[in-house]
């Protein structure tokens, strides 16, 4: 009888690529609900139109470059179009969300090769496009529903809907105004007030709900904790620091969290494996670099939001943190670190 | 002394389901005793065994009937009694495949045994007596390596140990052999372990056993409790998960060492063994029983008996499965007979192979029961098989360069201290191959290795011919010269005995012929411009040969001193090298000798 010749390992474990990818997705699920709560089903229709196109783009190239169409089904391009879509404003025109996941799906993915080969994070780079691109429909978000008012009923009623600064932005354009009188003009009744109440309980749920999610994939081990450990502590840390040098004109460290994508990145973009450092201490010093980024693109850059530029920035530092962060092999004195002639060099120490 | 549950761990592991209950619920078992046995004289590494029987011999059970004289191979005994029918190739338990000389046996039923000459007791043996008994029983390692354990006890013996380490984790999934062995055979264990403490005097004896196996634990405790082994041996409790059982992560969790890359246990003092290992030296040592027969695990939900055999060695693996009892339930396509476990087993294609030494556990597995791998998927970097692997490195990059054929780059990044036992391949969530990939590239680059070593020898040589030729030239070029030479001092000789004959004739004829001296003169004054052109000649032929032979010497020299800073360089080479420069300076001395003549010659006859 003629058996089947097969290499060990002839046992395997239950994870797969699909779902990893099912799990992520499924743990954005309390931050769509809030969005979509604050902000009204525009959310919803931005997630539908990047994860319908995100797919449509990555069959085409598939099609075209000749490939099996199974990547389809591992969930990744739905995951892009999820994690651009759930970035976007709420009232953006259908060609952002429809452009924005093109170019995270082509340019972004499969010039690079597809699933695996991209160097940057499809999702942060399509954002990043679109914030250059179109800056203004990419700032402009609705005025967060409160509990007396859902703005969704404002929008499936026709009625142009109120639009509010966001946070971030908000404090951005104080200018050099004190911190106190910032917060006393939130407070006040005047329509012209720089922040609206509302921007920023709504952000504060959102962030939240997207801690939710966050527990969960640490819970079932899709994600490592020290990622989103060290880049929260580094926003905290970096934060008070400035904070603590000039309270009247630096944010307070809880504004970097309740305000922006701050949670939502530690949680979701900055844990994305295949733009991120390699190893374990690598992708620390990942995050701390993204940490370090974002409180300083918040602080000095000229955009609110500083995620996705910091997100880019560190993925291009990734091979480098590699470089220098390789672990100590198993009977090896120290760790090797560089790529090229370091073998040549250990083998004479060995002789 | 006592029982500890070990605290430290190693980096990575994985928890596969262990599904040992399937085979270590059953009795252990006495297989039926094989008509025929096939016995191979080579375990697929290390040199052939030389057999000393011939076809149509007649053999008891544990006569030696192949043995290796320089004992890097361990001997083979007849593990049945009965007659020689063949001395031909079949195929070996290998993962390649291949067939390699075997003894073939046909049995008379009998299983009548082989008389061993007696040896003293133990106890009264001395050292050397001991190492022959246990080099005699023709004992390898039986937890699945097989290397000859006389080696490791005699490398072990000479240069002393300070830790005895007795592997009993058994940590693949299904196989159980130690378990039930430490579970049946408790005394006879410490027993054998008592003779290495003996033989080794090492200051430590430690056995490692995973928490999985309580039974085995309090059998081995019950027997400690009563032994002389008890103030000695300490059992180490190992939390359950894979590769606890590799050598490296055991000898790191029990001591806290860590085997140097590229080095041996040994060379930290420690020494291991592999309970079965110590089973049969036991039975070697006190009983004289060479190794004829090993624990065998059947398992695997395709096996309608699952359980644990004692199988003399050369049994047809078929009989063993007959007698196990097999039932295909999964498709054809899936049907799978694997050797060992499913983390590091491999597979053979049909049942007609025969149990070795090595084989520790016959694996059939429904398609249900270990699926079939499915598509590899492109790696999404995710890190699950860095966090998974035991000698702490990044597989994923290994897989990276291994499969893009950037082997150097993956050697750089230590892909030899891999140890194949396919952790990352069990987490990897995109289901690649990696050991698979890790094995090519080793493969790969065991042959450049190979390749380069033979472009080395062939430059040299190549060299050596040059230098050779070369060598001859001058030789050829020296004579050609030498011989120039006696002609060139032969017709000085006959110039200056004419011009004697022609100054005495002058003499005598000086008054008579005035006219022939004139004459005389005239043809002196022709030969001398035509000897000095001959002379001018024949210094450049020197002068050309003198240059030739300090070039040489220069070459010869540059070659030395190359090979001096080549560490490849052996020292016969070296000497070559420095025979053949005292050889041309020898030729340059005899070159500025000829020249120096032939100068002195020329400003003689100037």
């Amino acid at each position: 009888m003629t058996r089947i010749l097969l290499s060990s390992p002839h046992a395997h474990g239950k994870s797969s690529t699909s779902r990893v990818m099912q799990q992520v997705i499924l743990a954005c699920l309390p931050g769509i609900v809030a969005l979509t709560y604050f902000f009204g089903p525009g959310i919803l229709v931005n997630l539908l139109l990047t994860t319908g196109s995100a797919l449509l783009a990555e069959a085409s190239v598939l099609k075209l470059r000749k490939r099996n169409l199974a990547p389809l089904q591992d969930y990744s391009a739905i995951l892009t179009g999820v994690l651009l879509g759930v970035c976007l404003p709420a009232s953006a025109p259908w060609w952002i969300p429809v452009s924005g996941a093109l170019f995270a799906m082509l340019a972004a993915k499969h010039l690079f090769g597809g699933l695996g080969q991209n160097p940057f994070n499809p999702a942060m780079a399509a954002y990043a496009f679109l914030l250059i691109s179109f800056p203004v429909p990419m700032t402009l978000w609705p005025m967060a529903a409160t509990a007396d008012q859902l703005s969704w009923f404002n929008s499936l009623q026709g009625v142009d809907s109120q639009t509010g600064a966001t946070a971030l932005d908000a404090w951005r354009n104080k200018g050099p105004q004190m911190a106190s009188e910032f917060w006393r003009a939130t407070q006040s009744l005047s329509p012209l007030k720089p922040l609206h109440p509302a921007m920023l309980q709504a952000s504060t749920y959102i962030a939240l709900a997207w801690l939710v999610g966050g527990a969960y994939l640490i819970y079932k081990r899709i994600i490592n904790w020290q990622l989103p450990l060290v880049f929260l502590a580094t926003l905290l840390v970096y934060s008070a620091f400035l904070w603590g040098i000039d309270s009247s004109h630096y944010a307070p460290p809880w504004l970097h969290f309740a305000a922006g994508s701050a949670v939502f990145a530690a949680f979701f973009i900055i844990t994305d494996p295949v733009s991120c450092a390699t190893s374990v201490k690598g992708r620390i010093f990942f995050a701390l670099g993204v940490g370090l980024l974002v409180i300083s693109i918040r602080t000095w850059g000229s955009y609110p939001d500083g995620v996705a530029f910091s997100v880019l920035l560190m993925n291009f530092a990734a091979p480098a943190l590699d470089y220098f962060t390789r672990p100590r092999v198993y009977g090896h004195n120290k760790p090797q670190s560089g790529m090229g002639s370091g073998s040549k060099k250990g083998e004479q120490k060995n002789d | 002394m006592a029982t500890t549950w070990i605290k430290r761990t190693f980096h990575g592991g994985i928890h596969p389901a262990e599904n040992k209950h399937l085979s270590s619920l059953a009795e252990v078992r006495v297989a039926a005793l094989p008509k025929q046995v096939v016995l191979p004289l080579s375990s697929g590494n290390g040199p052939a065994l030389k057999p000393l029987v011939e076809v149509g011999d007649r053999v008891k059970t544990g006569q030696l009937i192949a043995s290796c004289s320089k004992g890097f191979s361990a001997n083979l005994h007849a593990s049945i009694s009965g007659q020689v029918i063949a001395l031909e190739e079949r195929p070996l338990v290998h993962p390649s495949g291949l067939n390699v000389a075997s003894i073939v046996i046909t049995s008379d039923g009998q299983d009548t045994p082989y008389q061993h000459p007696a040896y003293p007791l133990w106890q009264e043996a001395t050292d050397e007596q001991l190492l022959e008994m246990i080099q005699q029983a023709g004992l390898v390692g039986l937890g699945g390596a097989g290397f000859p354990t006389s080696v490791k006890i005699n490398g072990a013996y000479q240069q002393g140990i300070k830790t005895l380490i007795i592997n009993a984790a058994e940590c693949e999934p299904y196989i159980t052999a130690d378990d039930l062995l430490i579970q049946t055979q408790a005394k006879a264990l410490l027993d054998g372990i008592a003779i290495l403490q003996r033989l080794l005097k090492p200051q430590a004896i430690l056995l490692g056993i995973e928490d999985n196996k309580p039974e085995a634990l309090a059998a081995l405790e019950t027997a400690l409790s009563e032994h002389p082994l008890k103030a000695a041996l300490e059992i180490g409790v190992l939390p359950t998960r894979y590769p606890s059982g590799g050598e490296k992560q055991l000898i790191q969790l029990l001591t806290g060492q860590e085997v140097p890359s590229g080095k041996i246990p040994l060379d930290l003092g420690v020494l291991c063994h592999n309970v079965g290992t110590i089973y049969a030296l036991n039975a070697a040592v006190t009983l004289g029983q060479p190794l004829i027969q090993r624990l065998v695990t059947v398992t695997g939900q395709a096996v309608s008996q699952p359980g644990n055999y004692w199988v003399r060695l050369g049994t047809p693996i078929q009989d063993l499965l007959d007698e196990a009892g097999i039932k295909e339930t999964s498709s054809k396509k899936a049907q799978r007979l694997i050797v060992g476990g499913p983390m590091m087993g491999f597979t053979l294609d049909s049942s007609d192979y025969s149990i070795t030494k090595s084989v520790n556990c016959l694996l059939l597995p429904t398609e249900k029961e270990l699926p079939l791998p499915g598509v590899e998927q492109p790696c999404i970097r995710c890190g699950q098989c860095e966090l998974a692997c035991p000698a702490q490195l990044l597989p994923q990059q290994l897989y990276f360069y291994s499969a893009n054929q950037a082997y150097e780059q993956a050697a750089d990044q230590q892909l030899f201290d891999c140890i194949e036992c396919g952790a990352c391949a069990w987490v990897c969530p995109s289901e690649i191959p990696l050991v698979q990939y890790y094995r090519h590239a080793k493969a790969e680059l065991r042959q450049m290795q190979a390749e380069a070593i033979k472009a080395e020898q062939a430059k040299q040589r190549f060299e050596a011919r040059n230098a050779r030729l070369e060598q001859e030239k001058l030789d050829r070029e020296a004579k050609r010269l030498a011989r120039a030479e006696a002609a060139a001092r032969m017709a000085a000789a006959k110039k200056a005995a004419a011009e004697k004959e022609a100054t005495e004739t002058e003499a005598s004829q000086q008054t008579s012929q005035q006219t022939s001296q004139a004459t005389a003169s005239k043809a002196q004054a022709t030969q001398a411009p035509k000897a000095v052109a001959n002379n001018t000649a024949l210094l450049k032929q020197l002068k050309t040969a003198k240059a030739a032979a300090s070039v040489a010497v220069r070459k010869a020299e540059k070659t030395l001193s190359n090979l001096e800073v080549n560490p490849d360089a052996t020292p016969e080479q070296m000497n070559k090298q420095r025979e053949m420069i005292d050889k041309a300076k020898e030729q340059l001395a005899k070159a500025e000798a000829k020249l120096a003549e032939a100068n002195s010659l020329q400003e003689t006859t100037q």
